[in-house]
C-alpha cells in the first residue's frame, strides 16, 4: 500500500479544507472589525453632526444676543426715558429696567420677571459687565439682557418664546431637538413643547444626568449617548456665551446607527455575496481539479501495471532464455567432452559433431532471435536491398521446411498463381526471416496429419507500375489462436498460454520481430484463426521490380498433359505453361488420362506426387505399364525428393520439380527434355542470343583486358573499355539508357575501385542504374563476394577468367535462350 | 623444338589448363608476347623501392591476377604472397619477398622469349 500513499490525494483535500476555513476566519473576523468600526463612525458621526448642528444654534444665539446689546446700547443712547421705553417696545423688548448692583430695579415699562443666578448678574453689573440671564416673569420665560449703563444696567428683556422661535426654525422630520436649560435644569427655551415643566434634570436617570450636571459647573461641553426609556438618544451639551445656560442638542441614536448598520448590512451582504461566489467558482475549479488529479493518478496506476506487466514478462524471458541457452550449450560441452574421450571412434564423434551441430543451429537461432529484438528495440533494425530471387527465397524455406514437415507426416503444399516477375528488390535475409517464422510456427503449431499450405500470388499495381504486389499467405489447420491472443500477438514475449504451447521450443519473438520487420518495409499483415481450425497469416509487400528478369522463357510448343487433383494448382500451373506456348490438357481422373495417353500423342507428362487419390509413383507405374511411347513423365511436389529418388526412377520417373513452380522452375524441369542437338549447335544458338550484347569491361591492365576482349568478341558481343571506375562511371553517365547490358568490373583499379564505380552506377537516378555488373576479381575471398554484393553488384567471377563461366553469369541475368 | 608446353614448365604452370581457358595456341603465344610488356612488375619494383604500400599492393594484386590469366603460376604464387602481405599495412617482410620475386620474373621472361 505504498502506492496508495504515494498517490494519496487527502493532502490536497486538507489544505483545501484548511483554505476554507481560514477563508470563514478571515471573513468572520473583518465583520467583526467592521462592526466595531462602525460603532465608532457611528459615534464620531454623530458627535460631528451635533457639534454642528449645536455650533450653529451656539452662534445664532450669540448673534441675537448680540443684536439686542447693539438695541440696548442703542436705547441707552436716549436722553429721555419716554424715548427709551419706546425705542425699546419698537425693539420688540417686553420690558425695559435700570438694574443696579444692590438689586434694586427700576423697571421703565414691562412686567418685573425674577432672573436666574441673581447674584453672578448683580456681580457683573458691579463689574460693569455685560450680562444675560434667563428669568421668569408672569407671563413665562424670559431672556434678560444687560449693559452697563450710567453705573448702573440697562436690562432689556424678551420673551424666552421669542428666542425660541428665532432660534430654532421648526424643521419637519428634523430628528434633533435643541433646548436651552438654566443652571438649575430649568427650561428656558425649547423647540417643541411636550408640556413638561419641571426641571431637565429630573427627566432623565441620575447617572445620566450627573454627567451633564458635572460638565455644566466645570462649564464644558458635554457629549455622551444615553439609554433612556429603552430608547438610546444622542445628547450634546454646550454653554451659551454670555449665560450661565446651556444649549442642549440631542437626536434619538438609531437614527445615524440605522444608515450606518444599513450600510453595514448592504456592505457584508456584497462581500457575502461575493464571497460566495468565489466560493463557489473555487469549489468547481478545485473539484474538477480534484478529479483530473484522479484521473492522472489512476492513468499512472495503469500505465505502472503495464510496466511492471512488461517487466514482468522481460524477466520472466530472461529467465527462460538463459535456460533455453544453457540448455544447448550444455549439450554441446557434453557432446565435446564425449567426442573427446573418444577420438578413435569415428562414429562416435560423428555422432557427437551431429549433435553438436544440431545444438549449435538451435542456440544461433536463439540468439539471433534476442539479437534481433534488441535491434528493433533499439530502432536499429536496417534493411539491405538488392536484387533477390523469388524462386530462390521460396525455394530455400521450403526446403528447410521439409524435414519438419516430414517427421510430423504433414500435408505440405507450395502454391504459385500469377508470378510474373521473379526478381525482385528486397532484403533477402529479412524477407527468409518472415517466411521462416511464418512457416515454422504454421509446422509447430498444426498437429500430426494436419495439413500447411503456402500460396504466393503476384498482383501488378496500376500506380506504381514499377512495383508488384507479393501476397504471401500460409494457411494450416492447426490449433488455431484466439481473439484475445492474435490481439496481443505481436507484442515480445507473449505466447498462448497452453499445454500446448508451453511444451513448444521457440523464444516467442518471433512474431514481434515478423511484425517489425513487414512495418519496416511498408508491407502488410492479415490474421485469420479460430480454435482448433487452423490458422492463415497473409503478408502483403510491395515490391520493386528488377529489371533483370529473365524475361518470359519459351519452350517449343509442346502437348502437355497435367493430371492432379487440386483445381488450385491445375489452375497455376495452365497458367505458367501457357505463357511458354505449351499446350495443355488437364485431367482429374486418372483413368481418363490414362485412356487419353493411349489415343493420342503427348510430349511430356506432368504428375503431382501426393495426391489423395493415388501416389504419384503409383500412377507412372501404371502409364508405364499401359502406354507404349516413352513419354518423359515429370513428378512435381513440395517434398523432397532425395529420398523417394530411386523408386520414383524404377517407377519410370524421368525427372523431378521441385515446388514452388516459379515460370523458371518450370522451364528448367521441362527443357532438358527437349535438347536433344549436340552441344555445338547448342552454343552456337546460345550464343546467337547473346550476340550483339554490349558490354562495358573496367579494367586498368592493358593484358588483362585483352584477354577478356579477344575470348568475349569471339562470341558476338560488342566490348568497350574503361581503364578504371572513374572512366567506367563516365561512360556509363555519358551513355543513353540500356545502351551497355552489362558492365564486367575489376575491383582493383586506380582513381576510383570498382565497388565506388558499382556503387555510384547504382545510385545514379537512370531508369538502368540496376544494370548487369559482374566483378572481376582475382581474390577469393568471401569478404570480397560480400563486399561487391554491398557495393551492389549482381555477381562475382573469380580470375583467371573463364569464359564459359562469364557466357552463363551473362546468359542468366541477360536473357534465356530461346529455342524455336 | 621449344614448346608451348615446355615453357609452360619453366613457368611453372600447365599448358593443358591454359588451353582449356585460351582456346587456341596463337592466342596463347600473343599475350605471352605481351607479358614481357605489362607494367606491374616494374611498378611493383619502383612502389617496394620507395615503401608505397598501396602502389606495392596494387601492383602485386594486378601482377597476380595477369599471371593467373596466363597460368604462370610460379610468379602467380610471388604475387600472391606479396599482395597478401601488402593487403592492408606496410611490412618490411615485403622487401625480402620481393627480392625472391625478382628471378623468378626474369626466369618467366627468358622462357617466353625463346617461344
Amino acid at each position: 500500500m505504498n502506492e496508495q500513499k504515494n498517490f494519496s490525494l487527502k493532502p490536497m483535500l486538507l489544505c483545501f479544507i484548511g483554505f476554507i476555513v481560514l477563508s470563514v476566519a478571515i471573513m468572520t473576523g473583518l465583520i467583526y472589525v467592521l462592526q466595531h468600526d462602525s460603532v465608532k463612525t457611528i459615534t464620531e458621526i454623530g458627535n460631528i453632526y451635533m457639534e454642528g448642528i449645536s455650533d450653529k444654534n451656539v452662534q445664532h444665539f450669540e448673534t441675537i444676543v448680540e443684536t439686542r446689546l447693539d438695541q440696548l446700547a442703542e436705547i441707552g443712547l436716549n436722553e429721555d426715558q419716554a424715548d427709551m421705553i419706546e425705542s425699546a417696545k419698537t425693539k420688540g423688548m417686553s420690558s425695559l429696567a435700570i438694574y443696579d448692583s444692590q438689586g434694586n430695579v427700576d423697571l421703565l415699562y414691562g412686567d418685573p420677571s425674577e432672573l436666574n443666578s441673581k447674584a453672578s448678574f448683580l456681580k457683573g453689573i458691579q463689574d460693569g459687565e455685560i450680562v444675560v440671564r434667563t428669568g421668569t416673569s408672569q407671563n413665562g420665560r424670559v431672556i434678560a439682557f444687560g449693559i452697563p449703563y450710567r453705573g448702573k444696567a440697562l436690562v432689556g428683556e424678551i420673551p424666552a418664546t421669542d428666542l425660541a422661535a428665532r432660534l430654532f426654525k421648526p424643521e419637519e422630520k428634523s430628528p434633533v431637538a435643541s433646548l436651552i436649560i438654566a443652571n438649575d435644569g430649568s427650561y428656558v427655551i425649547r423647540d417643541s413643547d411636550d408640556g413638561f415643566n419641571g426641571s431637565y434634570f429630573d427627566r432623565w436617570k441620575s447617572e445620566d444626568v450627573k454627567g451633564l450636571q458635572q460638565a455644566m459647573e466645570k462649564n464644558e461641553t458635554y457629549s455622551n449617548v444615553w439609554t433612556e426609556h429603552g430608547e438610546r438618544i444622542r445628547i450634546y451639551a454646550t454653554p451659551l456665551p454670555y449665560t450661565k445656560s446651556y444649549l442642549i442638542t440631542t437626536m434619538p441614536f438609531g437614527v445615524i446607527n440605522d444608515l450606518i448598520n444599513g450600510l453595514n448590512m448592504k456592505t457584508i451582504f456584497w462581500i457575502g455575496l461575493g464571497s460566495v461566489l468565489i466560493f463557489g467558482v473555487l469549489l468547481i475549479g478545485f473539484y474538477q481539479y480534484y478529479r483530473f488529479s484522479k484521473r492522472q493518478i489512476e492513468q499512472l496506476r495503469i500505465l505502472n501495471d503495464k510496466l511492471m506487466v512488461a517487466s514482468n514478462a522481460k524477466s520472466e524471458f530472461l529467465s527462460k532464455m538463459s535456460h533455453d541457452i544453457r540448455t544447448p550449450m550444455n549439450g554441446i560441452m557434453g557432446m565435446t567432452t564425449i567426442a573427446l574421450a573418444h577420438e578413435e571412434d569415428r562414429d562416435r564423434v560423428k555422432h557427437c559433431l551431429l549433435k553438436i551441430m544440431q545444438s549449435s543451429k538451435h542456440l544461433l537461432s536463439l540468439i539471433n532471435d534476442v539479437l534481433d529484438m534488441s535491434k528493433i528495440e533499439s530502432g536499429k533494425l536496417t534493411l539491405q536491398y538488392e536484387v533477390l530471387s523469388l524462386k530462390e527465397l521460396v525455394g530455400d524455406i521450403v526446403a528447410i521446411a521439409q524435414p519438419q514437415v516430414l517427421a510430423k507426416h504433414q500435408d505440405f503444399d507450395v502454391l504459385l498463381s500469377n508470378v510474373e516477375y521473379e526478381n525482385v528488390y528486397g532484403d533477402s535475409v529479412r524477407m527468409s526471416q518472415i517466411f521462416m517464422n511464418l512457416l515454422s510456427n504454421a509446422i509447430k503449431f498444426t498437429p500430426e496429419g494436419g495439413r500447411i499450405t503456402v500460396s504466393l500470388r503476384e498482383e501488378a499495381l496500376e500506380d506504381k507500375p514499377e512495383f508488384i504486389r507479393l501476397h504471401m499467405v500460409v494457411e494450416d489447420t492447426g490449433i488455431g489462436m484466439s481473439k484475445e491472443f492474435i490481439a496481443k500477438i505481436y507484442d515480445s514475449f507473449t505466447r498462448e498460454r497452453s499445454q500446448v504451447v508451453d511444451h513448444t521450443e521457440g523464444s516467442g519473438l518471433g512474431m514481434a520481430i515478423t511484425k517489425h520487420i513487414i512495418d519496416a518495409m511498408g508491407g502488410q499483415i492479415l490474421i485469420e484463426s479460430e480454435i482448433g481450425s487452423g490458422s492463415q497469416f497473409h503478408v502483403i509487400l510491395d515490391l520493386k521490380k528488377a529489371s533483370a528478369q529473365g524475361t518470359v522463357v519459351s519452350l517449343p510448343p509442346l502437348n502437355l498433359m497435367v493430371i492432379d487433383d487440386d483445381p488450385l494448382f491445375l489452375e497455376t500451373v495452365s497458367e505458367s505453361l501457357e505463357q511458354m506456348g505449351i499446350s495443355l490438357e488437364s485431367y482429374i481422373d486418372v483413368n481418363k488420362a490414362l485412356n487419353k495417353l493411349k489415343e493420342k500423342h503427348y510430349d511430356v507428362v506432368l504428375l503431382d506426387w501426393k495426391m489423395p487419390s493415388c501416389d504419384g509413383i503409383e500412377l507412372a507405374k501404371r502409364i508405364r505399364a499401359q502406354v507404349a511411347e516413352p513419354i518423359p513423365i515429370i513428378l512435381i511436389s513440395a517434398y523432397d525428393f532425395s529420398e523417394i529418388q530411386s523408386q520414383a526412377k524404377e517407377a519410370g520417373i524421368d525427372g523431378f520439380i521441385q515446388k514452388p513452380l516459379f515460370p523458371s522452375s518450370l522451364y528448367e524441369g521441362i527443357q532438358p527434355f527437349f535438347t536433344l542437338e549436340e552441344k555445338e549447335v547448342e552454343k552456337k544458338e546460345e550464343n546467337s542470343s547473346l550476340a550483339g550484347k554490349r558490354i562495358l569491361i573496367a579494367e586498368d591492365n592493358e593484358l588483362n583486358y585483352e584477354i577478356a576482349h579477344d575470348l568475349l568478341e569471339e562470341r558476338g558481343l560488342l566490348l568497350e573499355r574503361a581503364k578504371d571506375g572513374k572512366e567506367a562511371l563516365d561512360l556509363f553517365e555519358s551513355s543513353s539508357v540500356g545502351y551497355y547490358d552489362a558492365i564486367l568490373m575489376d575491383i582493383r583499379m586506380p582513381n576510383m575501385d570498382g565497388y565506388e564505380a558499382a556503387k555510384r552506377i547504382r545510385h545514379s537516378k537512370r531508369a538502368d542504374a540496376d544494370v548487369l555488373i559482374l566483378a572481376m576479381t582475382a581474390d577469393a575471398f568471401n569478404e570480397d563476394a560480400t563486399r561487391a554484393k554491398e557495393a551492389g553488384m549482381n555477381a562475382h567471377i573469380p580470375k583467371p577468367i573463364d569464359i564459359a563461366l562469364v557466357m552463363q553469369m551473362l546468359r542468366k541475368y541477360l536473357s534465356a535462350p530461346s529455342i524455336s | 623444338m621449344y614448346t608451348l608446353k615446355d615453357c609452360f614448365k619453366e613457368l611453372g604452370g600447365s599448358y593443358e589448363e591454359v588451353r582449356k581457358r585460351l582456346p587456341s595456341d596463337k592466342m596463347i603465344v600473343k599475350f605471352l608476347k605481351k607479358f614481357i610488356d605489362d607494367p606491374s612488375f616494374a611498378s611493383l619494383q619502383e612502389a617496394i623501392q620507395n615503401k608505397d604500400r598501396e602502389q606495392a599492393f596494387l601492383a602485386a594484386h594486378t601482377l597476380k591476377g595477369v599471371c593467373q590469366n596466363l597460368g604462370m603460376h610460379d610468379l602467380y604464387m610471388q604475387a600472391n604472397q606479396l599482395s597478401d602481405l601488402l593487403r592492408h599495412e606496410w611490412d618490411e617482410q615485403g622487401v625480402l619477398v620481393f627480392e625472391e620475386t625478382v628471378p623468378v620474373y626474369e626466369r618467366a621472361i627468358q622462357a617466353i622469349e625463346k617461344i
